[in-house]
């Protein structure tokens, strides 16, 4: 088998040597690895102790993103991939608002300072509810943020807890409150398919979060992996997964709901009002450039994916002896196929049988397998149903079976 | 026991030994039984002389009785060994009646005496009785201690005769096994009856015609061993550096130039095989090694039979006939260790006679085969089955033959608490799970042996399996009326739970001809997607996808139903599935 994850990863030389230069928008992820508390179904690279590593703690960490930025920046030098001004950032976690905001503003400085941050960008961070003030929001907003995302996941405290989660309807709602009133522009991220669930409870949340005239909302089936605390939960047998057809349901209401309250949906997990959606994300989806920083955040430059370590020892040791601290790969020309098509497939503005052809090669637009029910062609790309968001990896797959050996 | 007379007598030293020495295969070891005879020769001093004894190890299960029955006919005596913890057994009486038939000195021996439980007289006498002996004649030995072996010896040369055949006469020699050695080609082994080979000797196979110089010719003491001649009555082997393996045939007898033989030996009857299935590669170009496999191995297990067939799920294969269950379980294993398959096989049946209405005639050894309409008669074949129980669990044993439509013949008293019952039963009952079911019925006491005893009529239809409206030929089968909704009920169940749900709503119907008898459906799949795809996740989620496509090229297609091979080898194995829905629908079937 000729599965390209056997291959072992390459370091940043040997990456720096394959890169094939392509004009991309350029943008920056800040991975910030704290949160005070884990929640019941959490997978994330975050910790919950201040300290992760000799010099690496929550006062150090911003110096040591900056050193990361530096030892980027040379590599991009060394290496001709062309140092852009970033025209989005984005802090996600973890919890970023664990730091200070004078922390998380000097590290969006040192960003600016590496590598410029366009006029108006989009500038975003995650927050968890009650880990914010009016305060801390208005000072957020004087730091340059533009945009923040609350993990309010639902309204209805029986399932907060169900979640183990640590905040309250009411803080949500402060939260939300608050940001606003900062002029932040602002987002919800709410989980469906929780265990026991009741399709009532998950109808209020989304009204809920509807009626409050946020920018965005985002939706996300609860996952539950083996090695978190809900995980080994559901090992013992105290709680039970959702079927896929209840969170189908759920993703339909959410859908119906936010629709008609003027949120269009722009890709399988995110609502948005018209111009509000996220401008970062969008970037993820349509193959731009990206620098990743902090422990286990990815990157993709033109032809190259790598990742920082994980492991905050092994992440921190690497950045304070200079090194970049990431490994990666290669993506050859069926991989870039590859996620131009599942990634293109997720978006309201679909895979354009341009880019597919790029990709695959001419003639393929004309050659498409059956798509009954599940996507249809629209100016010029191919753009999925509601069945198909539902049922996006089949169709993913069915794009590549006909196109890609 | 073979282990030990190899020790005792010098054959192997006690470095060289090791358990089951003369099981050779690894098969053998794992599940410590002897499917495969083995001849060896060793060497026996009494009185002055030293006497050459040639031994063939033979299996004891049911399945493997051709095994034991070429043993016999090869031999001039039989050691007739009887574990005197567990007393006679059913196999130890067909074997018994082998003996006699093929008019062999009989040596009956306790084995296992060493242990506390052995109920030495009782065993005794019940021996004593069957064969009309006394009980002076009966020799008690452990094969674990070595107590009673060199007794045993003696009473081998005593009561053996010695080779009856005539040193003068033109030569014949019987192939009785033969072996495909990836290095030296076709290993035969031999039993000269008349005259004799000499290594220069050109041989000639008088059935196949072949007639070459042989590249060795030698004795097995348990090792290879070449020598510059056999004589009459020695058994050895002889290679002959052929290839092709259709050239050894077990049975055939060999003569020589230079003493040719006319009449060639009796040889054997082919056996007859009682169960039959399909296997085919899982992957399909493997299908032309699964054939060159399957010579290789005939020349070894003389009793398998194979034609090609082809099924819409599984692709090329054949259609092979088995001994039995068994059997054909280590057919399987054996291709796969032993010739690197991957094979994946129907459920097993036995072969049907059906007479038309136009009065010819279908030999049906695949349930495809089957006629749907103008059926006259279908006859199925019937075996005779000894079963012996310790008497307590006689009624329970009634009742497990009469579920199987058994009809009695007889019973007996096998000494004071051991009764031998005497059934007349379809093949195609006892055949599948009857034994387990046995054995749990009676806490493992109850053995079993059973031997072909023609066909009778019987009321048999075919279910097919429909998965999305689509035949899938590869589960259909052939079952008495009676057990027609059970076998629809549960293989549909089986295969709601197998076949992972798909973007479709997938009925699974059971039918007979164009009636359906049992039905289930597989839900769609509502949701295939993963929720998050962010920068993280985009390496991990492009490698999830390609795993996902790989595995689907690996499925069968069932029309447009994408079905895990996993999914047919689980459908296909004789695994019972069993729960309270079952329970609850076949007990309402049955009141209609
Ligand atoms: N205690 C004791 N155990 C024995 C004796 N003879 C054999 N065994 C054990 O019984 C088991 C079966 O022995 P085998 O020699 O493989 O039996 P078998 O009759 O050849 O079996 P098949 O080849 O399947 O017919 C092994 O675990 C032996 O160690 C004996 O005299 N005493
Ligand atoms: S807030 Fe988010 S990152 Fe932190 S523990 Fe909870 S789920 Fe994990
Ligand atoms: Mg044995």
């Amino acid at each position: 088998m000729s599965f390209s994850n056997t291959r072992p990863p390459l370091d940043p030389d040997a990456l720096g040597e394959a890169y094939l230069p392509s004009d991309r928008p350029f943008r920056v992820y800040v991975h910030i690895p704290f949160c005070l508390r884990r929640c019941g179904y959490c997978n994330f690279n975050t910790f919950t102790s201040s300290s992760l590593a000799p010099g690496l703690n929550r006062e150090s960490y911003p110096s040591l993103l900056e050193k990361e930025m530096g030892a980027v920046k040379r590599w991009q030098e060394e290496h001709g991939v062309p140092a852009k001004a970033a025209s989005s950032v984005f802090f996600g976690g973890g919890t970023p608002t664990v730091l200070r905001p004078s922390q998380l503003s000097s590290i969006l400085e040192a960003v600016a300072r590496t590598w410029g941050v366009e006029g108006g960008a989009e500038v975003s961070l995650e927050a968890n509810p009650d880990t914010v003030s009016p305060p801390t929001l208005s000072s957020l907003k004087r730091a340059g943020f533009t945009r923040i995302s609350f993990g309010v996941q639902s309204w209805e405290p029986r399932i907060l807890k169900i979640l183990d989660r640590t905040h309250s309807p009411a803080a949500a709602w402060r939260a939300v409150r608050g940001a606003r009133k900062a002029g932040l522009e602002c987002s919800a991220d709410l989980i469906y398919a929780a265990p026991s669930e009741k399709r009532r409870e998950w109808e209020r949340s989304v009204r809920k979060t509807a009626s409050l005239g946020l920018d965005h909302v985002s939706c996300y089936a609860l996952s539950i992996y083996p090695r978190t605390k809900m995980g080994r939960m559901l090992a013992k047998g105290e709680i039970r997964e959702e079927s896929d057809s209840a969170q189908a349901k759920d993703y339909e209401i959410a859908d119906s709901i936010l629709s008609r309250r003027g949120y269009a949906w722009y890709e399988v997990s995110n609502w948005a009002k018209p111009g509000k959606e996220c401008l970062h994300n969008l970037g993820y989806w349509r193959g731009d450039d990206w620098i990743g920083l902090g422990p286990g955040a990815h990157s993709h430059f033109s032809n190259l994916r790598f990742w920082d370590f994980s492991r905050p020892g092994r992440w921190s040791g690497s950045v304070l002896s200079g090194a970049l601290p990431w490994e990666g790969e290669i993506l050859g020309e069926k991989e870039e196929a590859e996620e131009a098509i599942f990634l293109g497939i997720r978006l309201r503005e679909g895979l354009s049988l341009k880019k597919l052809e790029e990709a695959v090669g001419k003639g393929a637009g004309a050659s498409l397998p059956p798509l009954a029910g599940l996507a249809s062609v629209r100016g010029g790309s191919i753009v999925p149903t509601l069945r198909g968001r539902l049922l996006n990896d089949f169709l993913a797959r069915s794009l590549m079976d006909r196109f890609l050996d | 026991m073979a282990d030990r007379i190899l020790s005792i007598t010098g054959a192997l030293s006690d470095r060289q030994m090791r358990d089951q020495y003369l099981d050779s295969m690894d098969i053998e070891r794992e599940r410590g039984i002897t499917i495969k005879s083995q001849a060896v020769t060793v060497n026996w001093e009494k009185g002055a002389k030293t006497y050459a004894l040639s031994m063939i190890d033979t299996p004891g299960h049911v399945d493997f009785n051709y095994e034991v029955s070429r043993a016999l006919a090869a031999c001039e005596g039989c050691v007739l060994l009887v574990d005197a913890t567990q007393g006679i057994e059913a196999q130890t009486l067909s074997n018994l009646y082998l003996a006699l038939q093929n008019d062999l000195a009989i040596i009956p021996v306790l084995n296992k005496i060493d242990l506390p439980g052995a109920k030495t007289d009782e065993v005794r006498a019940t021996l004593c009785d069957l064969l009309g002996v006394g009980p002076e004649e009966v020799m008690e030995v452990s094969a674990k201690t070595g107590l009673g072996v060199r007794e045993l010896l003696d009473a081998i040369v005593e009561k053996v005769p010695a080779p009856s055949g005539d040193p003068e006469a033109p030569t014949r020699a019987l192939i009785f096994d033969s072996q495909y050695d990836a290095y030296r080609g076709i290993i035969t082994y031999i039993r000269v009856v008349d005259g004799r080979i000499e290594a220069k000797d050109r041989i000639i196979q008088m059935k196949s015609g072949s007639s070459l110089v042989p590249l060795e010719l030698g004795i097995v003491d348990p090792f290879m061993r070449p020598v510059e001649q056999l004589t009459t009555g020695q058994v050895g082997y002889v290679i002959t550096g052929i290839k092709d393996v259709r050239q050894a045939q077990v049975g055939d007898t060999i003569t020589c130039e230079r003493s040719l033989a006319s009449e060639p030996l009796k040889g054997y009857k082919a056996p007859e095989s009682m169960v039959y299935a399909g296997i085919f590669p899982l992957e399909t170009d493997q299908f032309p090694l699964l054939r060159q496999s399957l010579d290789k191995l005939r020349l070894n297990d003389a009793s398998i039979s194979y034609t090609p067939e082809t099924s819409s799920a599984l692709g090329f294969g054949f259609r092979c006939g088995f001994l039995g269950l068994l059997h054909m379980q280590i057919v399987i294993e054996r291709l796969e260790r032993e010739f690197g398959l991957d094979l994946i096989s129907t459920a097993p049946n036995v072969h049907y006679r059906v007479e038309m209405a136009d009065g010819s005639e279908v030999t049906v050894t695949n349930p495809t085969q089957f006629p749907e309409n103008k059926v006259k008669a279908v006859w199925e074949p019937v075996i005779e089955a000894s079963i012996i129980t310790p008497k307590e669990f006689v009624g329970d044993v009634m009742k497990l033959c009469q579920e199987h439509r058994g009809k009695m013949l007889g019973m007996e008293y096998l000494g004071p608490d051991r009764v031998c019952l005497r059934y007349k039963m379809p093949t195609g009952e006892i055949i599948f799970g009857f034994f387990d079911q046995l054995k749990s019925r009676t806490k493992g006491y109850a053995t079993l042996d059973y031997a072909p005893a023609g066909e009778e009529k019987a009321d048999l239809v075919r279910v097919d399996i429909l998965i999305h409206g689509e035949l899938s030929d590869a589960l259909s089968a052939i079952c008495h009326k009676d057990k027609a909704y059970e076998y629809g009920l549960k293989m549909t169940k089986k295969l709601k739970k197998l076949i992972p749900r798909q973007q479709f709503e997938i009925p699974i119907q059971a039918a007979i001809g164009q009636r359906i008898i049992a039905r289930e459906t597989i839900s769609p799949l509502r949701k295939d997607v993963l929720a998050k795809c962010y920068g993280g996740d985009i390496t991990r989620k492009r490698k999830l996808l390609e795993k996902q496509r790989e595995g689907k090229k690996k499925m069968k297609m069932i029309g447009n139903v994408a079905i895990p091979q996993e999914a047919f080898i689980s459908a296909l194995s004789l695994e019972e599935l069993d729960d309270k829905d079952i329970r609850e629908k076949l007990k309402a079937h049955a009141k209609k």
